[in-house]
């Protein structure tokens, strides 16, 4: 009968379209992703990664952290200056730190594990990825760490907090290795640090960040201090202004973070222009006080667009003012160190000499004299400016010297500590993470806080960032443990290296 | 797929058969519409032959050529009649009487298969078209609002063209899609939404079922849960939603239909701030400009007394307050729909056609949304047996300027939301531009609040739509018992979006192109059945059908943006000095087979078997094969045994059902991506997903079960329908927010456990009827208890959704209800009292206060008919859910709710202990310091119960008396007032909606300077001729 045809065929087409599967695992697989890339497209972006993006330049370093230490001031960032807490400001540099180049440099430093050809990429991976939890673990302590980074390599969801004890130990022990790891008969591309694939400068930069996680528990652990300052020094760091980690920057897209929120180019937020950021009236002061040949070079009076350099005019806000009245007068920073293209300096040379100064002092250095690498990091700082768009950062040298040797270096080594950090502070301008992190180590400058209706702190400046409010509900368990260990999760708890 | 066609092809052309001798022809009509009678059944008694009526009632059987012949004709839903017909005769027409009530009523349920409704073991709505065009709304399923016992709408705070989300019985993931799938005339169709707004602000982009034009539904079926939608397999878990739309009908010339509606729109203003201080910070009005523009949008100021103050703009203006900025910012928008049907047919075709244009200027300044659908449904019967309709519809979607929602950038909302009370709106249109830099002005210290005129007027935002529905079915009777079907079927559009924010705007002097993309989204099915419908003995009958489905879905898209223009107010892609590219393609197909059986018993009992397998390309090959089955019955008790003469019918049903949820593509490896900008030639990639892949994910499992009773009493005055359900799904796929630290800000894994139970009521009754009036009344109500069980061996919690503060959530807890609203509450020692710093409150724990999907929903409908006028009045509440409001902590942060009016002159006083001393608080702080305090850290004074009861929708209509246009061509004439949001009868949040929500989003109970409610009243005229 001639409907059964019409039944078989049926089920037969019906069959065969079920069956017809041997597509599938074709059609699931993303023609707009790739499984697998290489290691120096992935450095590259860990590397502009760590240098930052906007969202954590702007608030953690920019609105907080420079205005914690008073050296930039806003009446129109009063949660900077008056210590008032933001929700995303606080986690900002969590936020995008362990979504972004955490995650990115771990997978980096896993995919390039044991192989061969590529150790240049695991250890400059290692290197940055050392600075990136230093910076992290400075900010909020006790932090996830080993297990940070890994949801998809070992299905951590809810990474566990470690001891910052421990995680200094560690990166200090990971410093080494990775600068032992290099080996410049490998292929070593897409370092777009100042570094520029030059193996030499990759093993400094690892002892030069190993001095500063040493010195950062100075105040807690002599002995780890000065076991980690000596393998730096045996190491080898930094020996010119010209040999720092440093970010180069693009006009565009990848252009300078801080930049971005204060230049005046196209595309940048310009902070400035709307005279968001100032000087603060406590770093005008220093520099004017001490007759900084820095002053003229660092700070104008922006009048329309025309920039007034002259020292004498310079004019700081004073920290935790309230919004009244115009801020025009007051001084800030040049526009050619908010350039697009403008390096952003993590580590530099300066700054490790200075940290020798002091390590000499305390006895945990055995060569070179304390005085010799105060004044040489002091000259290596205000040469770093060289960095920038020319000439702008060029002070005769006979006016560098000759303020350098003026310079008195004092006595005491109480003394020499204040004088020494003093420097150091002004050498880190723009680099808040690292003014915030060494004051709070220090004790220098000594700043005067603010104390305004709503603060956060008790009219105390931060010690830290507290917990993300996220982490309660997501790493609940993780985060009470480390609460526990640290302390209340506010801004007045000190990190471990900066217990008292 | 392209075996269907051919099998289509060969059905169509290879079928022309079964020729007779003698043929009686005869036309079936309905008794009392005198509309043609289909897919009734032409018996000749004692013999073999059979004949099936076609759309027109005509109906051609042979017969022995000698003698009378005794024919019989039964068709669902009439009674059924005997004819005896004389050997001489070669025509004849029947017209057969409709059974009243249940017994009788045919329904459409899931793959568009007729069924008497008596033979359902689930639940099913069935709602008319004309419920959906009077009082309309632009999202047409919104007008679902109180008409469906446990179905929850949700509509998002924009302006028109915004999306809905639509729950059937409770949310059954916890991070997937709950929003049921729309068939239209057997074609699935797209619901999704392109874009959103979050807590950080964005635009809500509308969904798909929102272009549907209403004038062209006859019904909309809703199938709650996997019960009635079994047969959907993979995608039935959250129930579907059959739209059937109009088909012509044979007649009388031509048939025209005229629809007009025209509302007018208006705001309702329910911000209720303190009217006595006004902009300025620490108890004084600013007296620069430079204060008056570098301070937020503080109202800490002075006490509003009349005199002369400088405000943002430099001009001084009095100190008072200006009570109508909402009022005066946004407009009277308008709405006008107009539609025209035709239709008709002939013996061998049937057709509709119909166009609409739809028109609507919302009450946001300069955004508009513009709709044109144009569609045509043909019927035609080329060969005996064989029945083919054609459906096409085309629509045409422009919408501009849609509002920007939540976080204040760019969001005109927000701006007017917060404005202090002693600023009046009008100053910014005023003094929009700025003199200096021809950009937006400065009138804030935060540039990221936008003047809400430069955010209407400056910004650039339209997108588009062009959407084809399309679908051939071809349905052959092989048999009088056997049929076959096919049918193929595509949802396609392309969508186009142009995003700009302007240069010279605060906070990107650069400006931008935020989006300028191109998306087009492509669906085909095509399905095959093979049916039987046979009495098998004189009381048992069957009717089932296997099938099969091959479903193909591709969304394919790209995406340009970038910053800085360099001639500024050309807003070209080419004009930008940074560019990013993006392109996307995501392609899936599932293919089925699928079958059904229902066996009758005597017209009393009914028992239906389902099973469906599908395979999906999207799981990896171990997993990719799964069933689905269900299982249903129907017991008429009022026909089985004898009931006392008040109970008319009685139902008893119940159905099991195991369906599945769908999955996205890809996402079982880790991808890595390359950014669209090289760094000065060198690539840079990166890890190129934000959630972390699983190998071994499978779609998730909802077991569903269902018991209902349904009666009727008095003569039918009065009807219970009862529903009692239970869905539990499990293997969920979780999409959970984990911790930042883990690299990834989210992951998919298989192991989530919800329950949904719940119980749904309609009562109807004719509560009047006489001569001169009849009062319909329904009531319906659902309650849904959803429980999340398990979000995962680590995760005990899971989170929605932020809100803008950062300091409420809605979080998934196990052990309880799907997204609990959370808050920080006060900090407190064990007895209760504050624990205070420096006379400031402090932040406590973090406190989940119960769900932000309303568990209870109702509804109250009234429907009066008099003489030739009618009036329908709905009332509809939602009950049990929790909210927070953003409105109101930001108000209090800003010192715009009443409760910041404490302690304005002389500080507060606290009163708690002090946590450092333990002494009882003496330190007296000012108002602003403990208030703001309170709105940066203690949401929970934001979170409120979102009960509401509101009248929802008055119509009030009169049809024309027929005698007035016997001499004209028309044939009736209907014209309607129509009221829609009139009135919010009760709620418990201060100054906002308890409806309002910014997405449609899993993430509900999250309110932040939306677009305030409108009330809509206007005009529906329907003509025929």
């Amino acid at each position: 009968m001639k409907y059964k045809n019409i039944i078989y065929s049926f089920l037969i087409s019906s069959v065969s379209i079920i069956s017809c599967t041997k597509d599938f695992e074709k059609i699931n697989i993303n023609p707009s992703a790739v499984s697998d890339l290489q290691s120096d497209a992935l450095l590259t972006n860990v590397i502009i990664g760590v240098s930052g993006g906007e969202y954590e330049a702007w608030r953690t370093n920019l609105i907080y952290n420079t205005q914690f230490v008073q050296q930039f001031a806003s009446t129109a960032w009063l949660q900077g200056g008056q210590y008032l807490l933001d929700e995303g400001y606080n986690s900002s540099l969590w936020d995008s730190y362990y979504g972004g180049p955490i995650k990115n440099v771990v997978n980096l430093v896993e995919k390039t594990n044991g192989v061969a050809t590529d150790v240049n990429y695991n250890s400059a991976a290692r290197i940055l990825k050392a600075f990136a939890f230093l910076r992290l673990t400075d900010s909020y302590g006790d932090i996830p760490y080993s297990e940070a980074g890994r949801g998809y390599l070992k299905g951590v969801f809810a990474a566990k907090y470690d001891a910052q004890k421990d995680i200094l130990a560690d990166i200090i022990n990971e410093l080494d290795a990775a600068a032992k790891g290099f080996d410049a008969a490998k292929s070593f591309k897409g370092d777009i640090t100042g570094n520029n694939g030059d193996i030499s400068l990759w093993k400094k930069t690892a002892y030069s960040i190993m001095m500063r996680a040493a010195m950062r528990m100075s105040k807690i652990d002599a002995a780890a201090a000065q076991a980690g300052v000596a393998k730096a020094m045996t190491g080898g760091v930094f020996t010119s202004y010209t040999e720092s980690l440093v970010v180069k920057h693009l006009a565009g897209n990848y252009d300078n973070p801080n930049s971005h929120v204060l230049g005046y180019y196209n595309g940048a937020r310009g902070q400035l222009n709307t005279g968001a950021f100032k000087f603060s009236e406590y770093f005008i002061n220093l520099l004017k006080s001490s007759s900084d040949p820095r002053l003229g070079i660092l700070s104008v009076v922006r009048t329309g667009s025309t920039e007034d350099n002259s020292p004498a005019i310079q004019k700081g806000l004073p920290s935790g003012s309230d919004a009244a009245g115009s801020v025009d007068a007051y001084s800030q920073i040049r526009a050619d160190f908010v350039d697009a293209t403008d390096p952003n300096i993590l580590v530099s040379h300066g700054q490790t000499l200075l940290l020798m100064a002091e390590a000499r002092e305390r006895g945990w250095i055995s060569t070179g004299s304390s005085e010799t690498y105060f004044r040489d990091g002091v000259k290596s700082s205000i040469n770093q400016l060289k960095g920038y768009t020319p000439a702008v950062g060029v002070i005769d040298d006979a006016v560098v010297d000759a303020y350098v040797a003026g310079i008195v270096y004092p006595a005491t080594p109480a003394a020499r500590y204040e004088a020494i950090n003093v420097q150091y502070y002004i050498a880190s301008l723009l680099d808040g993470y690292e003014s915030h992190a060494n004051w709070r180590r220090s004790g220098f400058p000594v700043l005067t806080a603010v104390n305004k209706p709503g603060n956060y702190t008790g009219g105390k400046i931060p010690r830290r960032f507290q917990y993300p409010a996220s982490e309660s509900g997501l790493n609940a368990e993780n985060l009470a443990a480390a609460i526990a260990r640290q302390g209340a999760n506010n801004w007045n708890t000190s990190v471990w290296w900066d217990k008292p | 797929m392209n075996k269907i066609v051919m099998l289509l092809c060969s059905l169509i052309l290879g079928s022309i058969s079964f020729a007779q001798t003698k043929q009686i022809t005869g036309v079936l009509v309905d008794a009392t519409s005198k509309q043609p009678i289909t897919a009734a059944t032409v018996k000749v008694k004692g013999g073999k032959a059979v004949a099936i009526s076609d759309a027109d009632g005509r109906f051609s059987i042979a017969v022995p050529t000698t003698g009378n012949v005794v024919l019989q004709i039964s068709s669902v839903g009439f009674a059924a009649v005997e004819k005896t017909v004389a050997a001489a005769e070669n025509s004849v027409n029947f017209s057969l009487s409709p059974v009243v009530g249940e017994l009788g009523a045919v329904v459409v349920t899931a793959l568009g298969i007729r069924k008497e409704k008596r033979a359902l073991g689930y639940a099913l709505t069935e709602i008319k078209g004309e419920e959906l065009t009077q009082a309309r709304s632009n999202n047409v399923m919104n007008n679902l609002v109180g008409k469906v016992p446990g179905l929850n709408v949700v509509s998002t705070a924009t302006g028109a063209g915004g999306s809905s989300r639509i729950v059937l019985r409770g949310n059954t993931s916890i991070s997937g899609g709950n929003q049921p799938l729309y068939v239209v005339d057997g074609i699935p169709i797209d619901n999704s939404n392109r874009g959103s707004a979050g807590e950080w602000g964005g635009r809500d982009a509308g969904d798909g079922i929102q272009m549907l034009n209403p004038d062209e539904i006859e019904t909309v079926t809703v199938l709650k849960g996997g019960n009635a939608a079994a047969l959907y397999g993979a995608r039935a878990s959250n129930g579907v939603i059959l739209v059937t739309t109009k088909k012509g009908s044979k007649g009388k010339g031509l048939g025209v239909e005229v629809n007009s509606n025209y509302t007018t729109e208006t705001v309702m203003n329910l911000l209720d701030w303190q009217d006595q201080y006004g902009h300025g910070i620490g108890g004084n009005a600013p007296t620069t400009l430079a204060g008056a523009n570098n301070i937020n949008l503080n109202s800490w100021g002075g006490k509003l007394n009349g005199s002369s103050v400088i405000q943002w703009d430099g001009v001084s203006r009095p100190y008072v307050a200006h009570k109508d900025n909402v009022k005066n910012f946004y407009k009277t928008g308008t709405n006008l729909s107009n539609s025209v049907t035709l239709y008709g047919g002939t013996d061998k075709m049937t057709y509709n056609f119909s166009m609409a244009d739809l028109n609507n200027q919302s009450i946001v300044p300069n955004s508009s949304l513009k709709r044109n659908n144009f569609s045509m449904n043909i019927g035609m019967t080329p060969i005996d047996n064989l029945r083919v309709n054609v459906s096409a519809r085309y629509i045409r979607e422009r919408v501009k300027n849609r509002p920007k929602l939540s976080d204040s950038p760019g969001n005109a909302n927000f701006t007017i939301g917060i404005m202090p009370i002693s600023w009046d709106q009008a100053t910014f249109k005023e003094s929009k531009i700025s003199q200096t830099t021809g950009g937006e002005n400065k009138f804030n210290a935060n540039e990221y609040v936008t003047n809400p005129y430069w955010a209407v007027e400056n910004y650039v935002q339209k997108d588009s739509r062009d959407r084809l529905i399309g679908a051939v079915e071809a349905k052959y009777d092989i048999k009088k018992w056997l049929y076959l079907r096919g049918r193929i079927g595509t949802d396609q559009y392309t969508r186009q979006n142009f995003d700009v924010t302007p240069n010279g705007t605060q906070y990107s002097q650069g400006g931008q192109i935020d989006d300028q993309s191109t998306g087009r989204f492509r669906e085909f099915n095509a399905e095959g059945i093979l049916g039987v419908q046979k009495d098998i003995t004189s009381k048992i009958g069957l009717d089932a059908f296997v099938g099969g489905n091959a479903m193909q879905q591709i969304d394919e898209g790209q995406s340009q943006s970038g910053s800085n223009f360099f001639v500024p107010g050309f807003y070209n892609i080419n004009n930008l000095q940074n560019k990013n590219t993006n392109y996307y393609y995501n392609e899936k197909r599932i293919n089925s087979f699928f079958g059904s059986a229902e066996f009758s018993y005597n017209k009393y009992l009914y028992v239906t078997v389902t099973g469906r397998n599908d395979w999906y390309s999207t799981l990896s090959p171990k997993n990719w094969s799964i069933f689905y089955p269900s299982v249903a019955g129907s017991f008429i008790l009022s026909q089985a045994v004898s009931l006392p003469s008040a109970i008319n019918y009685a139902k008893l049903r119940a159905s099991w059902a195991n369906v599945g949820g769908d999955r996205d593509p890809y996402g079982l490896t880790l991808p890595y991506g390359l950014s669209s900008n090289t760094f000065n030639g060198l690539p840079v990639g990166s890890v190129g997903t934000n959630t972390i892949p699983n190998q071994d994910l499978l779609p998730y499992q909802v077991k569903s079960s269902e018991f209902g009773i349904e009666a009727k009493f008095l003569d039918n005055r009065l009807g219970i329908d009862f529903s009692i359900y239970s869905k539990q799904t499990t293997n969920d796929i979780i999409r959970s927010s984990i911790s930042q630290t883990s690299g990834f800000g989210d992951v998919l894994i298989n192991v989530g456990e919800i329950s949904n139970k719940g119980i749904e009521l309609l009562l109807t009754g004719t509560l009047v009827k006489n001569s001169s009036l009849t009062w319909d009344a329904s009531f319906n109500f659902g309650y849904n208890n959803s429980k999340v069980i398990k979000i995962s061996d680590q995760l005990l919690t899971s989170r929605v959704a932020n809100a803008r503060s950062l300091t409420a959530f809605v979080d998934h807890i196990a052990g309880q209800p799907f997204g609990q609203v959370m808050g920080f509450q006060y900090k407190r020692n064990a007895a209760g009292e504050l624990l205070l710093n420096g006379g400031l409150p402090q932040r406590g724990d973090l406190k989940a206060y119960g769900t932000g999907v309303s568990p209870l929903t109702m509804g109250f409908n009234n429907e009066f008919r008099f003489g030739n006028f009618n009036l329908g009045v709905l009332i509809d509440g939602r009950f049990g859910g929790h909210m927070y409001s953003g409105t109101n902590d930001f108000g209090t942060y800003r010192g715009l709710t009443k409760m910041t009016l404490n302690g304005r002159e002389g500080g507060i006083v606290a009163n708690g202990v002090d946590e450092a001393t333990g002494s009882k608080n003496t330190t007296s702080v000012s108002s602003q310091s403990y208030y703001q305090t309170v709105g940066l850290n203690i949401s929970s004074e934001s979170i409120f119960k979102s009960d509401f009861i509101k009248l929802r929708q008055i119509i009030f209509g009169y049809r024309l008396p027929e005698k007035m246009f016997s001499k004209t061509p028309f044939k009736g004439a209907t014209i309607s007032l129509v009221a829609r949001n009139i009135a919010i009868l009760k709620k418990y949040t201060p100054n906002i909606d308890p409806e309002s929500t910014y997405n449609s989003g899993n993430g509900q109970g999250l309110e932040w300077y939306g677009v305030p409610p409108v009330r809509s009243v206007g005009v529906n005229l329907n003509l025929k001729f």
